[in-house]
């Protein structure tokens, strides 16, 4: 086992983890900062897959207030309303820090100025974009500027557990598999960022990066930590529909399309939005996603089981240029953005839930700060689009702040309990001994097609009962099968078996929120119990695992800025 | 190539210290899958240690390049129908950077090259208080936009000879990169950055084949940015500077 | 200056220098082919004009190689990646002009000698020989300007490849024009 040790540690090199970096930098220039990540440096993640934009009140007529508001109406009013606040209060600045500072050079408009975009959801034109491939550049740049400063990369470095100290007083080190040598690696830190991304790649259809398997969460959860909103899983409405056994089907085909016109027509031609909101196809994504389900359940889909997205009325010479980077992926799918119809399907795309966090990045474990999609609380039961990428670059550049402060305070280095490590290395060796390698793509198949039928948009106690059944099934399957082969340098069997591993978990601690909040917010729809609630009287849920057992509790939400009566005087 | 079809993957295996063996695969085709798609059904079925690199798999992050019929390309966004021939399909790693393992490569020395051919933007010290005004119709934007979408992905590099064979030449992608960072109004050093790589082993090793820009995934013409480097340096050296 | 600024200015002038000998080449070419080598060579009190001529492209041959030369040295670790249709055909250049110049200042001092030259010239082989050495010069000519329109004037892609087909036409041309005129 290779050891090493950083003051700073970032796990994950998407928006969160790379604005930690530099942040870390920039407030501790002494101190050593170290990214590591189980792809490439500003590759893997999510971040890089932001198409529509980054929400910001900076328009004539626009406030954070009003930002904050959509925000909080968007989430179901189950949001932390103080890390809502952080969001929506930091976006001006951070926005003009990609720009000035980072090199992000967004569109502009007529009169030089940010062009802003209308998103759903959102009561004023506030997203600001480069073209439909918005995140490429900020990540890009991002990127540029870590390589350009003495911040230490561990590339192919995938992190397997959160180790404390034999006290458990507060966190010592990470534990990684180099994945090029399959060896282990022991990093010890100060102070460590969880900001590996979420991805509910757990779903047949999901919009995520591949390689995207909740990490982050897992490990959060194996370190005893709580995780609230679980259950508020996100669908993106527009998934491209291309057929079974490619993996381009579920990536997603952007929000702005909706924003700018597009309508979603059944497999008989007919627009459905217009009965069921006024907004039509600019309504959040949460209820559009329903009622696209209910209307492939009425028996009106297309060929391949989903439904049509138009953009034609609009002009097609308009939508190849306000939407080149959609109409050339379309184009290598051999389907017609522009001109024709285009098959979707609502495609998971974003998990609101996550690490119970603080608005300055800390959580329940000293040493360990947490920001981006790992994390919960931010977006309440639904996100708006445009401000997931607001999120993780404003709450991984707070966290990198914040750890470079608490470099200050805290102690030095610890020693990781001997055990915890020992049990953690053992069960990442497990599989490598064991053979069934051509298993684990059926395996995968089959929860992804039990958490879509089951634990999907719409949910029922029966189906969430069933699939609590299939999961520990799915479980205890897994556990009987291996790698197929005892190499562990750059194995990817061995890193898919882990992969299902940490989605089983998340998997399970999504089913159990969900099976905790009987009533329907935002994303979590249960046909059971159809009915929001009382907004006043808000509660979110928080899963921890003890032992093997997952547990699950509704507290209360602290409606501390704004209380669902006032929004009535907006 | 269409569904029902058997084609026969010849994929260039060995890890950093072994020499590369072709090894091949016969793989049942369903649907119109890509090169990807293929690669990923090999590892699951038939090779479970296959090393392959892939994260977005919808060409926005760069990871899945590898050599295709000896040219190379994105696989996530290259169907199989349309690069393979008489049932047979050939792929190798990226040539020009060190293998980690069968098909993926270590990425380190592009970006090394791409960080000190100085290809990040560097603030003005005036502050963060308001942004630049640039109208979308102004030169300024149009020539900063005209590269500035480039992902990273390699295959410029692994295109270009001149890159493989000098190791102080930036490459195209790097030197695109600064190109646009010339280009940027917002750039405190813009014009100034030319002196940086104009020298000795650098834009000026470029022979202007055009291969980088033949086969950029983008669309992108990296080939042309660096004559407007080249052109752009030359004018700054006629004016007297350094 | 710095050397960064040299190294540039040295490039600029192996790229003027050879935009000069091309037109200089060309109207050598014409000159061979409307009165040919044997008179150019006798030609008696043709004045200063002439003499000056020739010995300012052979200046900007000696530049255009040099520098040629002197890059090619510099790259020489690129082995087979530099080995373009510019650089082969330079190369070829390179071992033919100074032969061809010092044949001809020979044969321009030593009219006896001329009469040989001239004698073996004739010969079918030589023919072949000369149309060759055309093709080579146009060749690389046409690739050189190719280039500076390329780097100079930011020609787009689809002006390279019509640039491509004038270029072929003209080689063809380049090979038919000195067999048509034997």
């Amino acid at each position: 086992m290779i050891r090493l040790e950083t003051d700073i540690l970032i796990l994950g090199s998407g928006g969160a983890g790379l604005f930690a970096a530099l942040h870390a930098k920039a407030g501790a220039p002494e101190a050593s900062v170290t990214v590591a990540v189980k792809g490439l440096l500003g590759k893997s993640g999510c971040t890089r897959m932001v198409q529509g934009g980054y929400n910001v009140a900076v328009g004539p007529g626009d406030s954070v207030e009003r930002h904050f508001l959509d925000t909080i109406e968007g989430g179901g009013w189950i949001n932390d309303q103080d890390l809502a606040w952080k969001l929506v209060e930091t976006a001006p600045a951070r926005v003009r820090e990609l720009e000035n500072q980072i090199g992000c050079f967004f569109d502009r408009g007529p009169d030089g100025g940010l062009h802003r975009k209308a998103f759903a959801g959102q009561s004023f034109d506030r997203t600001v974009h480069k073209g439909d491939l918005t995140g490429i550049e900020i990540i890009g740049r991002l990127a540029e500027q870590v390589w350009a400063r003495d911040i230490r990369r561990l590339e192919d470095h995938r992190a397997i557990a959160l180790l404390p100290d034999a006290a458990g007083a507060a966190l010592a080190g990470v534990l990684f598999i180099d994945m090029r040598s399959g060896d282990f690696t022991l990093v010890r830190a100060r102070a460590v960022l969880l900001a590996t991304g979420g991805g509910p790649t757990m779903y047949r259809y999901h919009t995520p990066s591949g390689d995207k398997s909740c990490d982050g969460m897992a490990m959060a959860l194996r370190a005893g930590l709580p995780l609230r909103d679980m259950e508020m899983v996100q669908f993106h409405p527009t998934g491209l529909l291309a057929g079974p056994g490619t993996r381009m089907t579920g990536t997603v085909l952007e929000e702005g399309l909706r924003g700018a016109g597009g309508w979603l027509l059944t497999g008989g031609g007919e627009r459905f939005m217009l009965r069921v909101d006024d907004r039509a196809e600019r309504a959040t994504r949460d209820i559009i996603s329903r009622t696209m389900i209910e209307e492939i359940r009425a028996g009106r889909a297309t060929p391949h089981g989903g439904l049509y997205l138009k953009m034609a009325h609009l002009g097609p010479a308009r939508v190849r240029a306000e939407f080149k980077g959609m109409v050339e992926r379309c184009a290598d799918c051999g389907l017609d953005l522009a001109g024709g119809l285009v098959e979707v399907i609502p495609s998971a795309h974003y998990m609101m839930g996550g690490v119970v966090f603080a608005p300055d990045g800390s959580t329940a474990l000293p040493g360990l700060f947490a920001a981006g999609e790992d994390t919960g609380g931010v977006h309440g039961a639904n996100r708006l689009g445009g401000n997931g990428v607001a999120d993780s670059t404003i709450f991984g550049g707070i966290a990198g702040d914040t750890m470079a402060a608490w470099l200050r305070d805290a102690s030095g280095f610890r020693e990781p309990d001997r055990d915890l490590l020992d049990q953690a290395a053992g069960r990442a060796l497990a599989p490598l001994h064991r053979n069934g390698a051509g298993r684990l793509a059926d395996l995968r198949d089959r929860l992804a097609t039990l958490m879509w039928d089951k634990v999907g948009i719409l949910r029922t106690g029966r189906d969430l009962a069933d699939a609590e059944a299939a999961l520990a099934d799915l479980g205890a399957e897994l556990a009987e099968t291996g790698a197929g082969s005892a190499s562990p340098a750059y194995n990817p069997a061995w890193h898919d078996w882990l992969n299902l591993e940490n989605l089983i978990l998340v998997s399970r601690a999504i089913l159990l929120a969900a099976q905790t909040r009987q009533g329907s917010r935002g994303a979590h729809y249960r046909c059971d119990f159809p009915e929001p609630g009382d907004l006043a009287a808000s509660s979110y849920t928080e899963v921890r695992l003890q032992g093997e057992v997952l547990t699950a509790a509704n507290r209360p939400v602290r409606h501390t800025r704004v209380r669902p009566a006032q929004e009535t005087g907006r | 190539m269409t569904a029902g079809e058997v084609i026969t993957v010849t994929i260039r295996r060995g890890g950093e210290h072994g020499a590369p063996v072709p090894v091949d695969f016969r793989v049942p085709i369903t649907g119109d899958p890509t090169v990807l798609d293929l690669v990923t059904a090999i590892q699951r079925d038939q090779a479970p240690d296959l090393g392959y690199r892939f994260s977005c798999r919808v060409g926005m992050c760069g990871s899945c390049a590898m050599l295709v019929q000896g040219r190379p390309r994105w696989t996530c966004r290259t169907r199989v129908s349309l690069v393979a021939r008489r049932g047979r399909l050939d792929l190798a790693p990226l040539p020009g950077l060190p293998v980690v393992k069968d098909l993926a490569v270590d990425m380190a020395p592009f970006f090394e090259k791409w960080a000190a051919a100085g290809g990040g933007f560097r603030p003005c010290e005036s502050g963060d208080a308001v942004l630049a005004l640039v109208a979308p119709e102004s030169p300024a934007r149009r020539n900063a936009d005209a590269a500035i979408e480039c992902i990273g992905c390699g295959v410029c590099a692994a295109a270009c000879r001149v890159a493989g064979a000098e190791p102080g030449y930036p490459g195209p992608a790097a030197l695109n990169r600064v190109w646009t960072l010339v280009n940027d109004v917002r750039d405190a050093d813009g014009p100034r950055r030319l002196a940086e790589v104009a020298g000795p082993g650098g834009l000026f090793t470029c022979h202007s084949q055009g291969a980088c820009t033949a086969c950029c995934p983008k669309g992108l013409d990296p080939s042309r940015s660096i004559a407007g480097l080249k052109r752009a340096a030359v004018l700054a050296a006629l004016r007297g500077e350094p | 200056m710095t050397p960064v600024r040299r190294h540039v200015l040295l490039w600029l002038g192996q790229r003027l220098a050879g935009l000069l000998l091309a037109g200089g080449l060309a109207i050598h070419l014409f000159q061979v082919w409307s009165v040919g080598g044997a008179a150019l060579v006798a030609r008696p009190g043709g004045g200063v004009g002439w003499p000056l001529f020739y010995a300012g492209v052979v200046g900007l041959a000696l530049i255009h190689g040099g520098l040629g030369v002197h890059g090619l040295w510099r790259e020489r670790r690129h082995g087979l990646a530099a080995l373009s249709i510019q650089r082969l055909t330079g190369i070829a250049l390179v071992l033919f002009v100074p032969v061809h110049v010092s044949v001809s200042i020979a044969c321009v001092v030593c009219p006896a000698l001329a009469a040989t030259v001239f004698q073996v010239a004739a010969l079918p082989l030589h023919r072949g020989f000369e149309a060759a050495v055309v093709a080579l010069v146009v060749g690389h000519g046409l690739g050189g300007l190719r280039v500076l329109a390329l780097e100079g004037l930011l020609w787009s892609r689809g002006q390279k490849a019509l640039a491509w087909i004038a270029a072929g036409l003209t080689m063809a041309a380049a090979v038919a024009v000195p067999a048509g005129a034997w």
